[in-house]
């Protein structure tokens, strides 16, 4: 599973769950990524407040889990264009995953009955 | 070729609404009628005696079932919320001769409309707020503005829907290439028309910002809130795909509970399949 914590959380040796993009949709690292302290400092030059980590446990079985959350956060943003920074804005987007992760689940059990 | 002049031709040329809903507002505005006589009304037009019932029994009033006269109705829902009710279901009927465009359809309209209706009104909910009746009008009435270009400007209409697709524009912004004027400009004509409320024609002039200028407005602020949780959750199609992120002083006006948003999200889903069913196809 992957969690949302903030740059002041962040420590090294972390792995990314999700591309970070900046405020202009560029890529500034990719999903897997494993952070270390300098890319706390490139990160907050490019006003990210906020990264998706990987969290423990997620090794063994979670591993497709995981990776289909990933998917769908990833299109999110795609559809967004910008990354939610706010308690609010990350409200709704946790929403919209909730949203997604259920369809798709519904979408999995009535092709696999 | 002076656009907006022929846009209020073409709104000039639009149907005014049904007299059901010209008697309903004249009865409320006189402090004399009693809600039998308002009742009456409406129970004259069976078509709309029918749908309101429905309406007033379907979960987002939350008496499920429990309302079986029009009497009834006017009673736990009062003047002003049938009277919007009439309204909505006023302008569907008006609108619905109105084809279809190949990348967009007037159902899938009328779906992401009545969805932003809904979570307009979970918001004015989760705020409190005075004129709540406001909120599911406001919320369904947003885009109006894009049924003028729809019925009056259909090429062209299409041209912007394809070129905000392609683009990756809002179709907002397409229309003001193309027509010099977008829709909340359009809808806000057509609420000035129909002698639709202030707040109402605001709503609807101000919902791609979600504030007016100077003022603390909260219907605005959820009218655009309603409409991005919509998009969010695919619940019909605006006619374009473009999110933009929230102006943060709407959150300072609306001040919401915290993680709202998680929390009606099954609510909204369960009322939009139930209302659309309602008011769509029934």
């Amino acid at each position: 599973m992957a969690r949302q914590i903030s740059l002041d959380e962040l420590e090294p040796g972390m792995v990314l769950a999700s591309a970070v993009k900046s405020k202009h949709n560029q890529t500034l690292l990719h999903p897997n990524t494993v952070l270390a302290e300098k890319h706390k400092q490139f990160l907050r030059l490019w006003g990210v407040t906020s990264v998706y980590i990987l969290s423990e446990g997620n090794s063994a079985g979670d591993d497709s889990a995981a990776e289909a959350e990933n998917e769908i956060r990833a299109e999110l943003i795609k559809r967004l264009n910008w990354q939610p920074e706010n308690p609010f804005e990350k409200d709704l987007f946790d929403m919209a995953m909730q949203h997604e992760t259920e369809k798709k689940s519904l979408e999995e059990s009535s092709r696999h009955p | 070729v002076n656009i907006v002049k022929n846009i209020i031709a073409a709104i000039d040329n639009l149907p005014t609404l049904p007299t059901i809903y010209t008697a309903i507002s004249g009865a409320i505005t006189d402090p004399r009628t009693s809600a039998d006589a308002l009742a009456r009304i409406v129970a004259a037009d069976q078509v709309s005696a029918i749908k309101v019932l429905k309406i007033a029994n379907s979960p987002i009033f939350g008496f499920r079932g429990r309302i079986e006269t029009i009497s009834q109705a006017v009673f736990y829902l009062g003047f002003n919320e049938i009277r919007n009710i009439v309204f909505a279901l006023s302008v569907m009927h008006s609108f619905s001769k109105t084809k279809a465009l190949s990348p967009f359809k007037v159902v899938d309209f009328w779906q992401h409309s009545i969805a932003t209706g809904i979570a307009t009104r979970l918001i004015g909910v989760g705020i409190g707020a005075k004129e709540l009746e406001n909120y599911f009008l406001a919320g369904v009435l947003h885009d109006i503005g894009k049924l003028v270009f729809f019925q009056f400007a259909e090429k062209d209409f299409e041209r912007a829907l394809d070129m905000s697709a392609t683009r990756g524009i809002s179709l907002q912004d397409a229309e003001q290439k193309i027509f010099e004027a977008n829709h909340s400009v359009a809808g806000q004509m057509l609420a000035q028309k129909w002698k639709l409320p202030v707040a109402l024609q605001e709503a609807i002039y101000f919902h791609h910002t979600g504030s007016i200028p100077g003022k603390q407005d909260k219907l605005v602020a959820a009218v655009f809130l309603g409409d991005t949780i919509t998009k969010l959750l695919k619940l019909g199609n605006a006619g374009d795909s473009t999110i933009p992120r929230p102006d943060p002083v709407i959150w300072d006006i609306l001040k919401l509970p915290d993680k709202y948003f998680t929390k009606i999200r099954k609510q909204l889903v369960d009322d939009y399949n139930a209302t659309v069913r309602v008011m769509l196809y029934d």
